[in-house]
């Protein structure tokens, strides 16, 4: 039976408040993008640090982006099979405004396109994946437009006709 | 370097001695730039006591994962972001915190031994007690989380409404 810590005197409440944000930062980059999300969401201190280290991920995501081919190769590799792009998808590259995570599918499939309006909800994303390897695209899950909406002219989720030539990377 | 026969004696910061091995205090970066400052002789026994901010409690937990973690490889190897992932606690590990990490303690210790680790500079521990808490909130909702680290809510009722706007999208 340990004895009573005596000098850890933290508080009944608000423990992890109480350590140095060094190492509130430290255990943020343990968590998914979405946990960061909702941590952001439990109190004021939290949802500062958890900004942090949201940017840091979302800077993780433009470094890391894989290529559409990649991601529809990986998605055929696992649970999606059987999919079959409606477009064919470009080499492009997409923002990071672009991707979002989800932990459901169901919801990515009505994700609401910021860029686009917070509420419109577009029915225009059709494909759903998630990679298999743990990488640095938050959730893994991403969905990707097909339709080149115009309503989204700086999005670069293109088909290949939308391409610019030569502009294959954002 | 491994240091078999130097011994180290750790006072704690309530008032207690502990004498260790310098197999173990290797992997403390405190202790042994501590020592290292303390410009003895790597032959010489015993040392000067090293004072840690650590209680003695803590400090109990600290050497018995170290102890198990003597021969682990130095410098500890640090790891991309790509690399970054919180499921690979070794079983070894995983046991060592359920011991003490009970319901009841509500985390008071796994708080303690974050700290000990970032005071004591000793990176595995620190990485394997972070990646624990982190396991804790890992797929929770807002509510529950603050639930598990104990979290007082201090926003105000308009700020919860933006919050709640802000991640609809990845709700339910």
């Amino acid at each position: 039976c340990l004895k009573k810590n005596k000098y850890y005197k933290f508080k009944p409440k608000d423990r992890l408040s109480k350590l140095p944000d060094e190492l509130i930062r430290l255990i943020f980059t343990e968590l998914e993008y979405e946990d960061l999300k909702s941590i952001s969401g439990t109190s004021r201190k939290m949802r500062h640090l958890a900004a942090e280290a949201k940017q840091k991920r979302r800077q993780e995501i433009r470094d890391n982006i894989k290529t559409v081919s990649e991601i529809i190769e990986n998605l055929r590799s696992t649970r999606y099979s059987n999919y079959q792009p409606a477009t064919p998808f470009s080499r492009s590259r997409f923002h990071d405004h672009c991707i979002r995570p989800s932990r459901h599918y169901e919801s990515i499939m009505n994700y609401e396109c910021s860029m686009i309006g917070k509420q419109s909800r577009l029915p225009f994303l059709t494909l759903v994946f998630e990679t298999v390897a743990r990488t640095p695209l938050g959730m893994r899950i991403v969905a990707l437009s097909p339709s080149c909406p115009p309503a989204c002219p700086t999005c670069p989720i293109y088909c290949d006709h939308y391409i610019p030539s030569g502009n294959t990377s954002v | 370097r491994i240091y078999p026969l130097m011994r180290v004696t750790l006072t704690t910061s309530d008032g207690a001695s502990v004498t260790v091995s310098r197999q173990l205090t290797k992997h403390s970066g405190f202790i042994e730039k501590a020592i290292t400052d303390m410009a003895v002789d790597d032959n010489a026994v015993p040392l000067s006591a090293v004072a840690v901010d650590v209680d003695d409690a803590t400090l109990k937990l600290v050497i018995e994962w170290l102890t198990e973690h003597r021969d682990d490889a130095l410098p500890y190897p640090e790891k991309t972001d790509e690399e970054r992932r919180a499921d690979d606690i070794p079983a070894w590990d995983q046991a060592f915190v359920q011991k003490w990490d009970t319901k009841e303690d509500q985390q008071q210790t796994l708080y303690a031994v974050i700290t000990a680790a970032d005071k004591l500079d000793i990176k595995g521990l620190l990485d394997m007690t972070c990646k624990t808490l982190a396991n804790k909130i890992n797929g929770k909702t807002v509510e529950e989380m603050r639930e598990i680290l104990q979290l007082e809510c201090d926003f105000t009722e308009e700020e919860l409404a933006e919050i709640r706007k802000e991640n609809a999208w990845c709700e339910n």
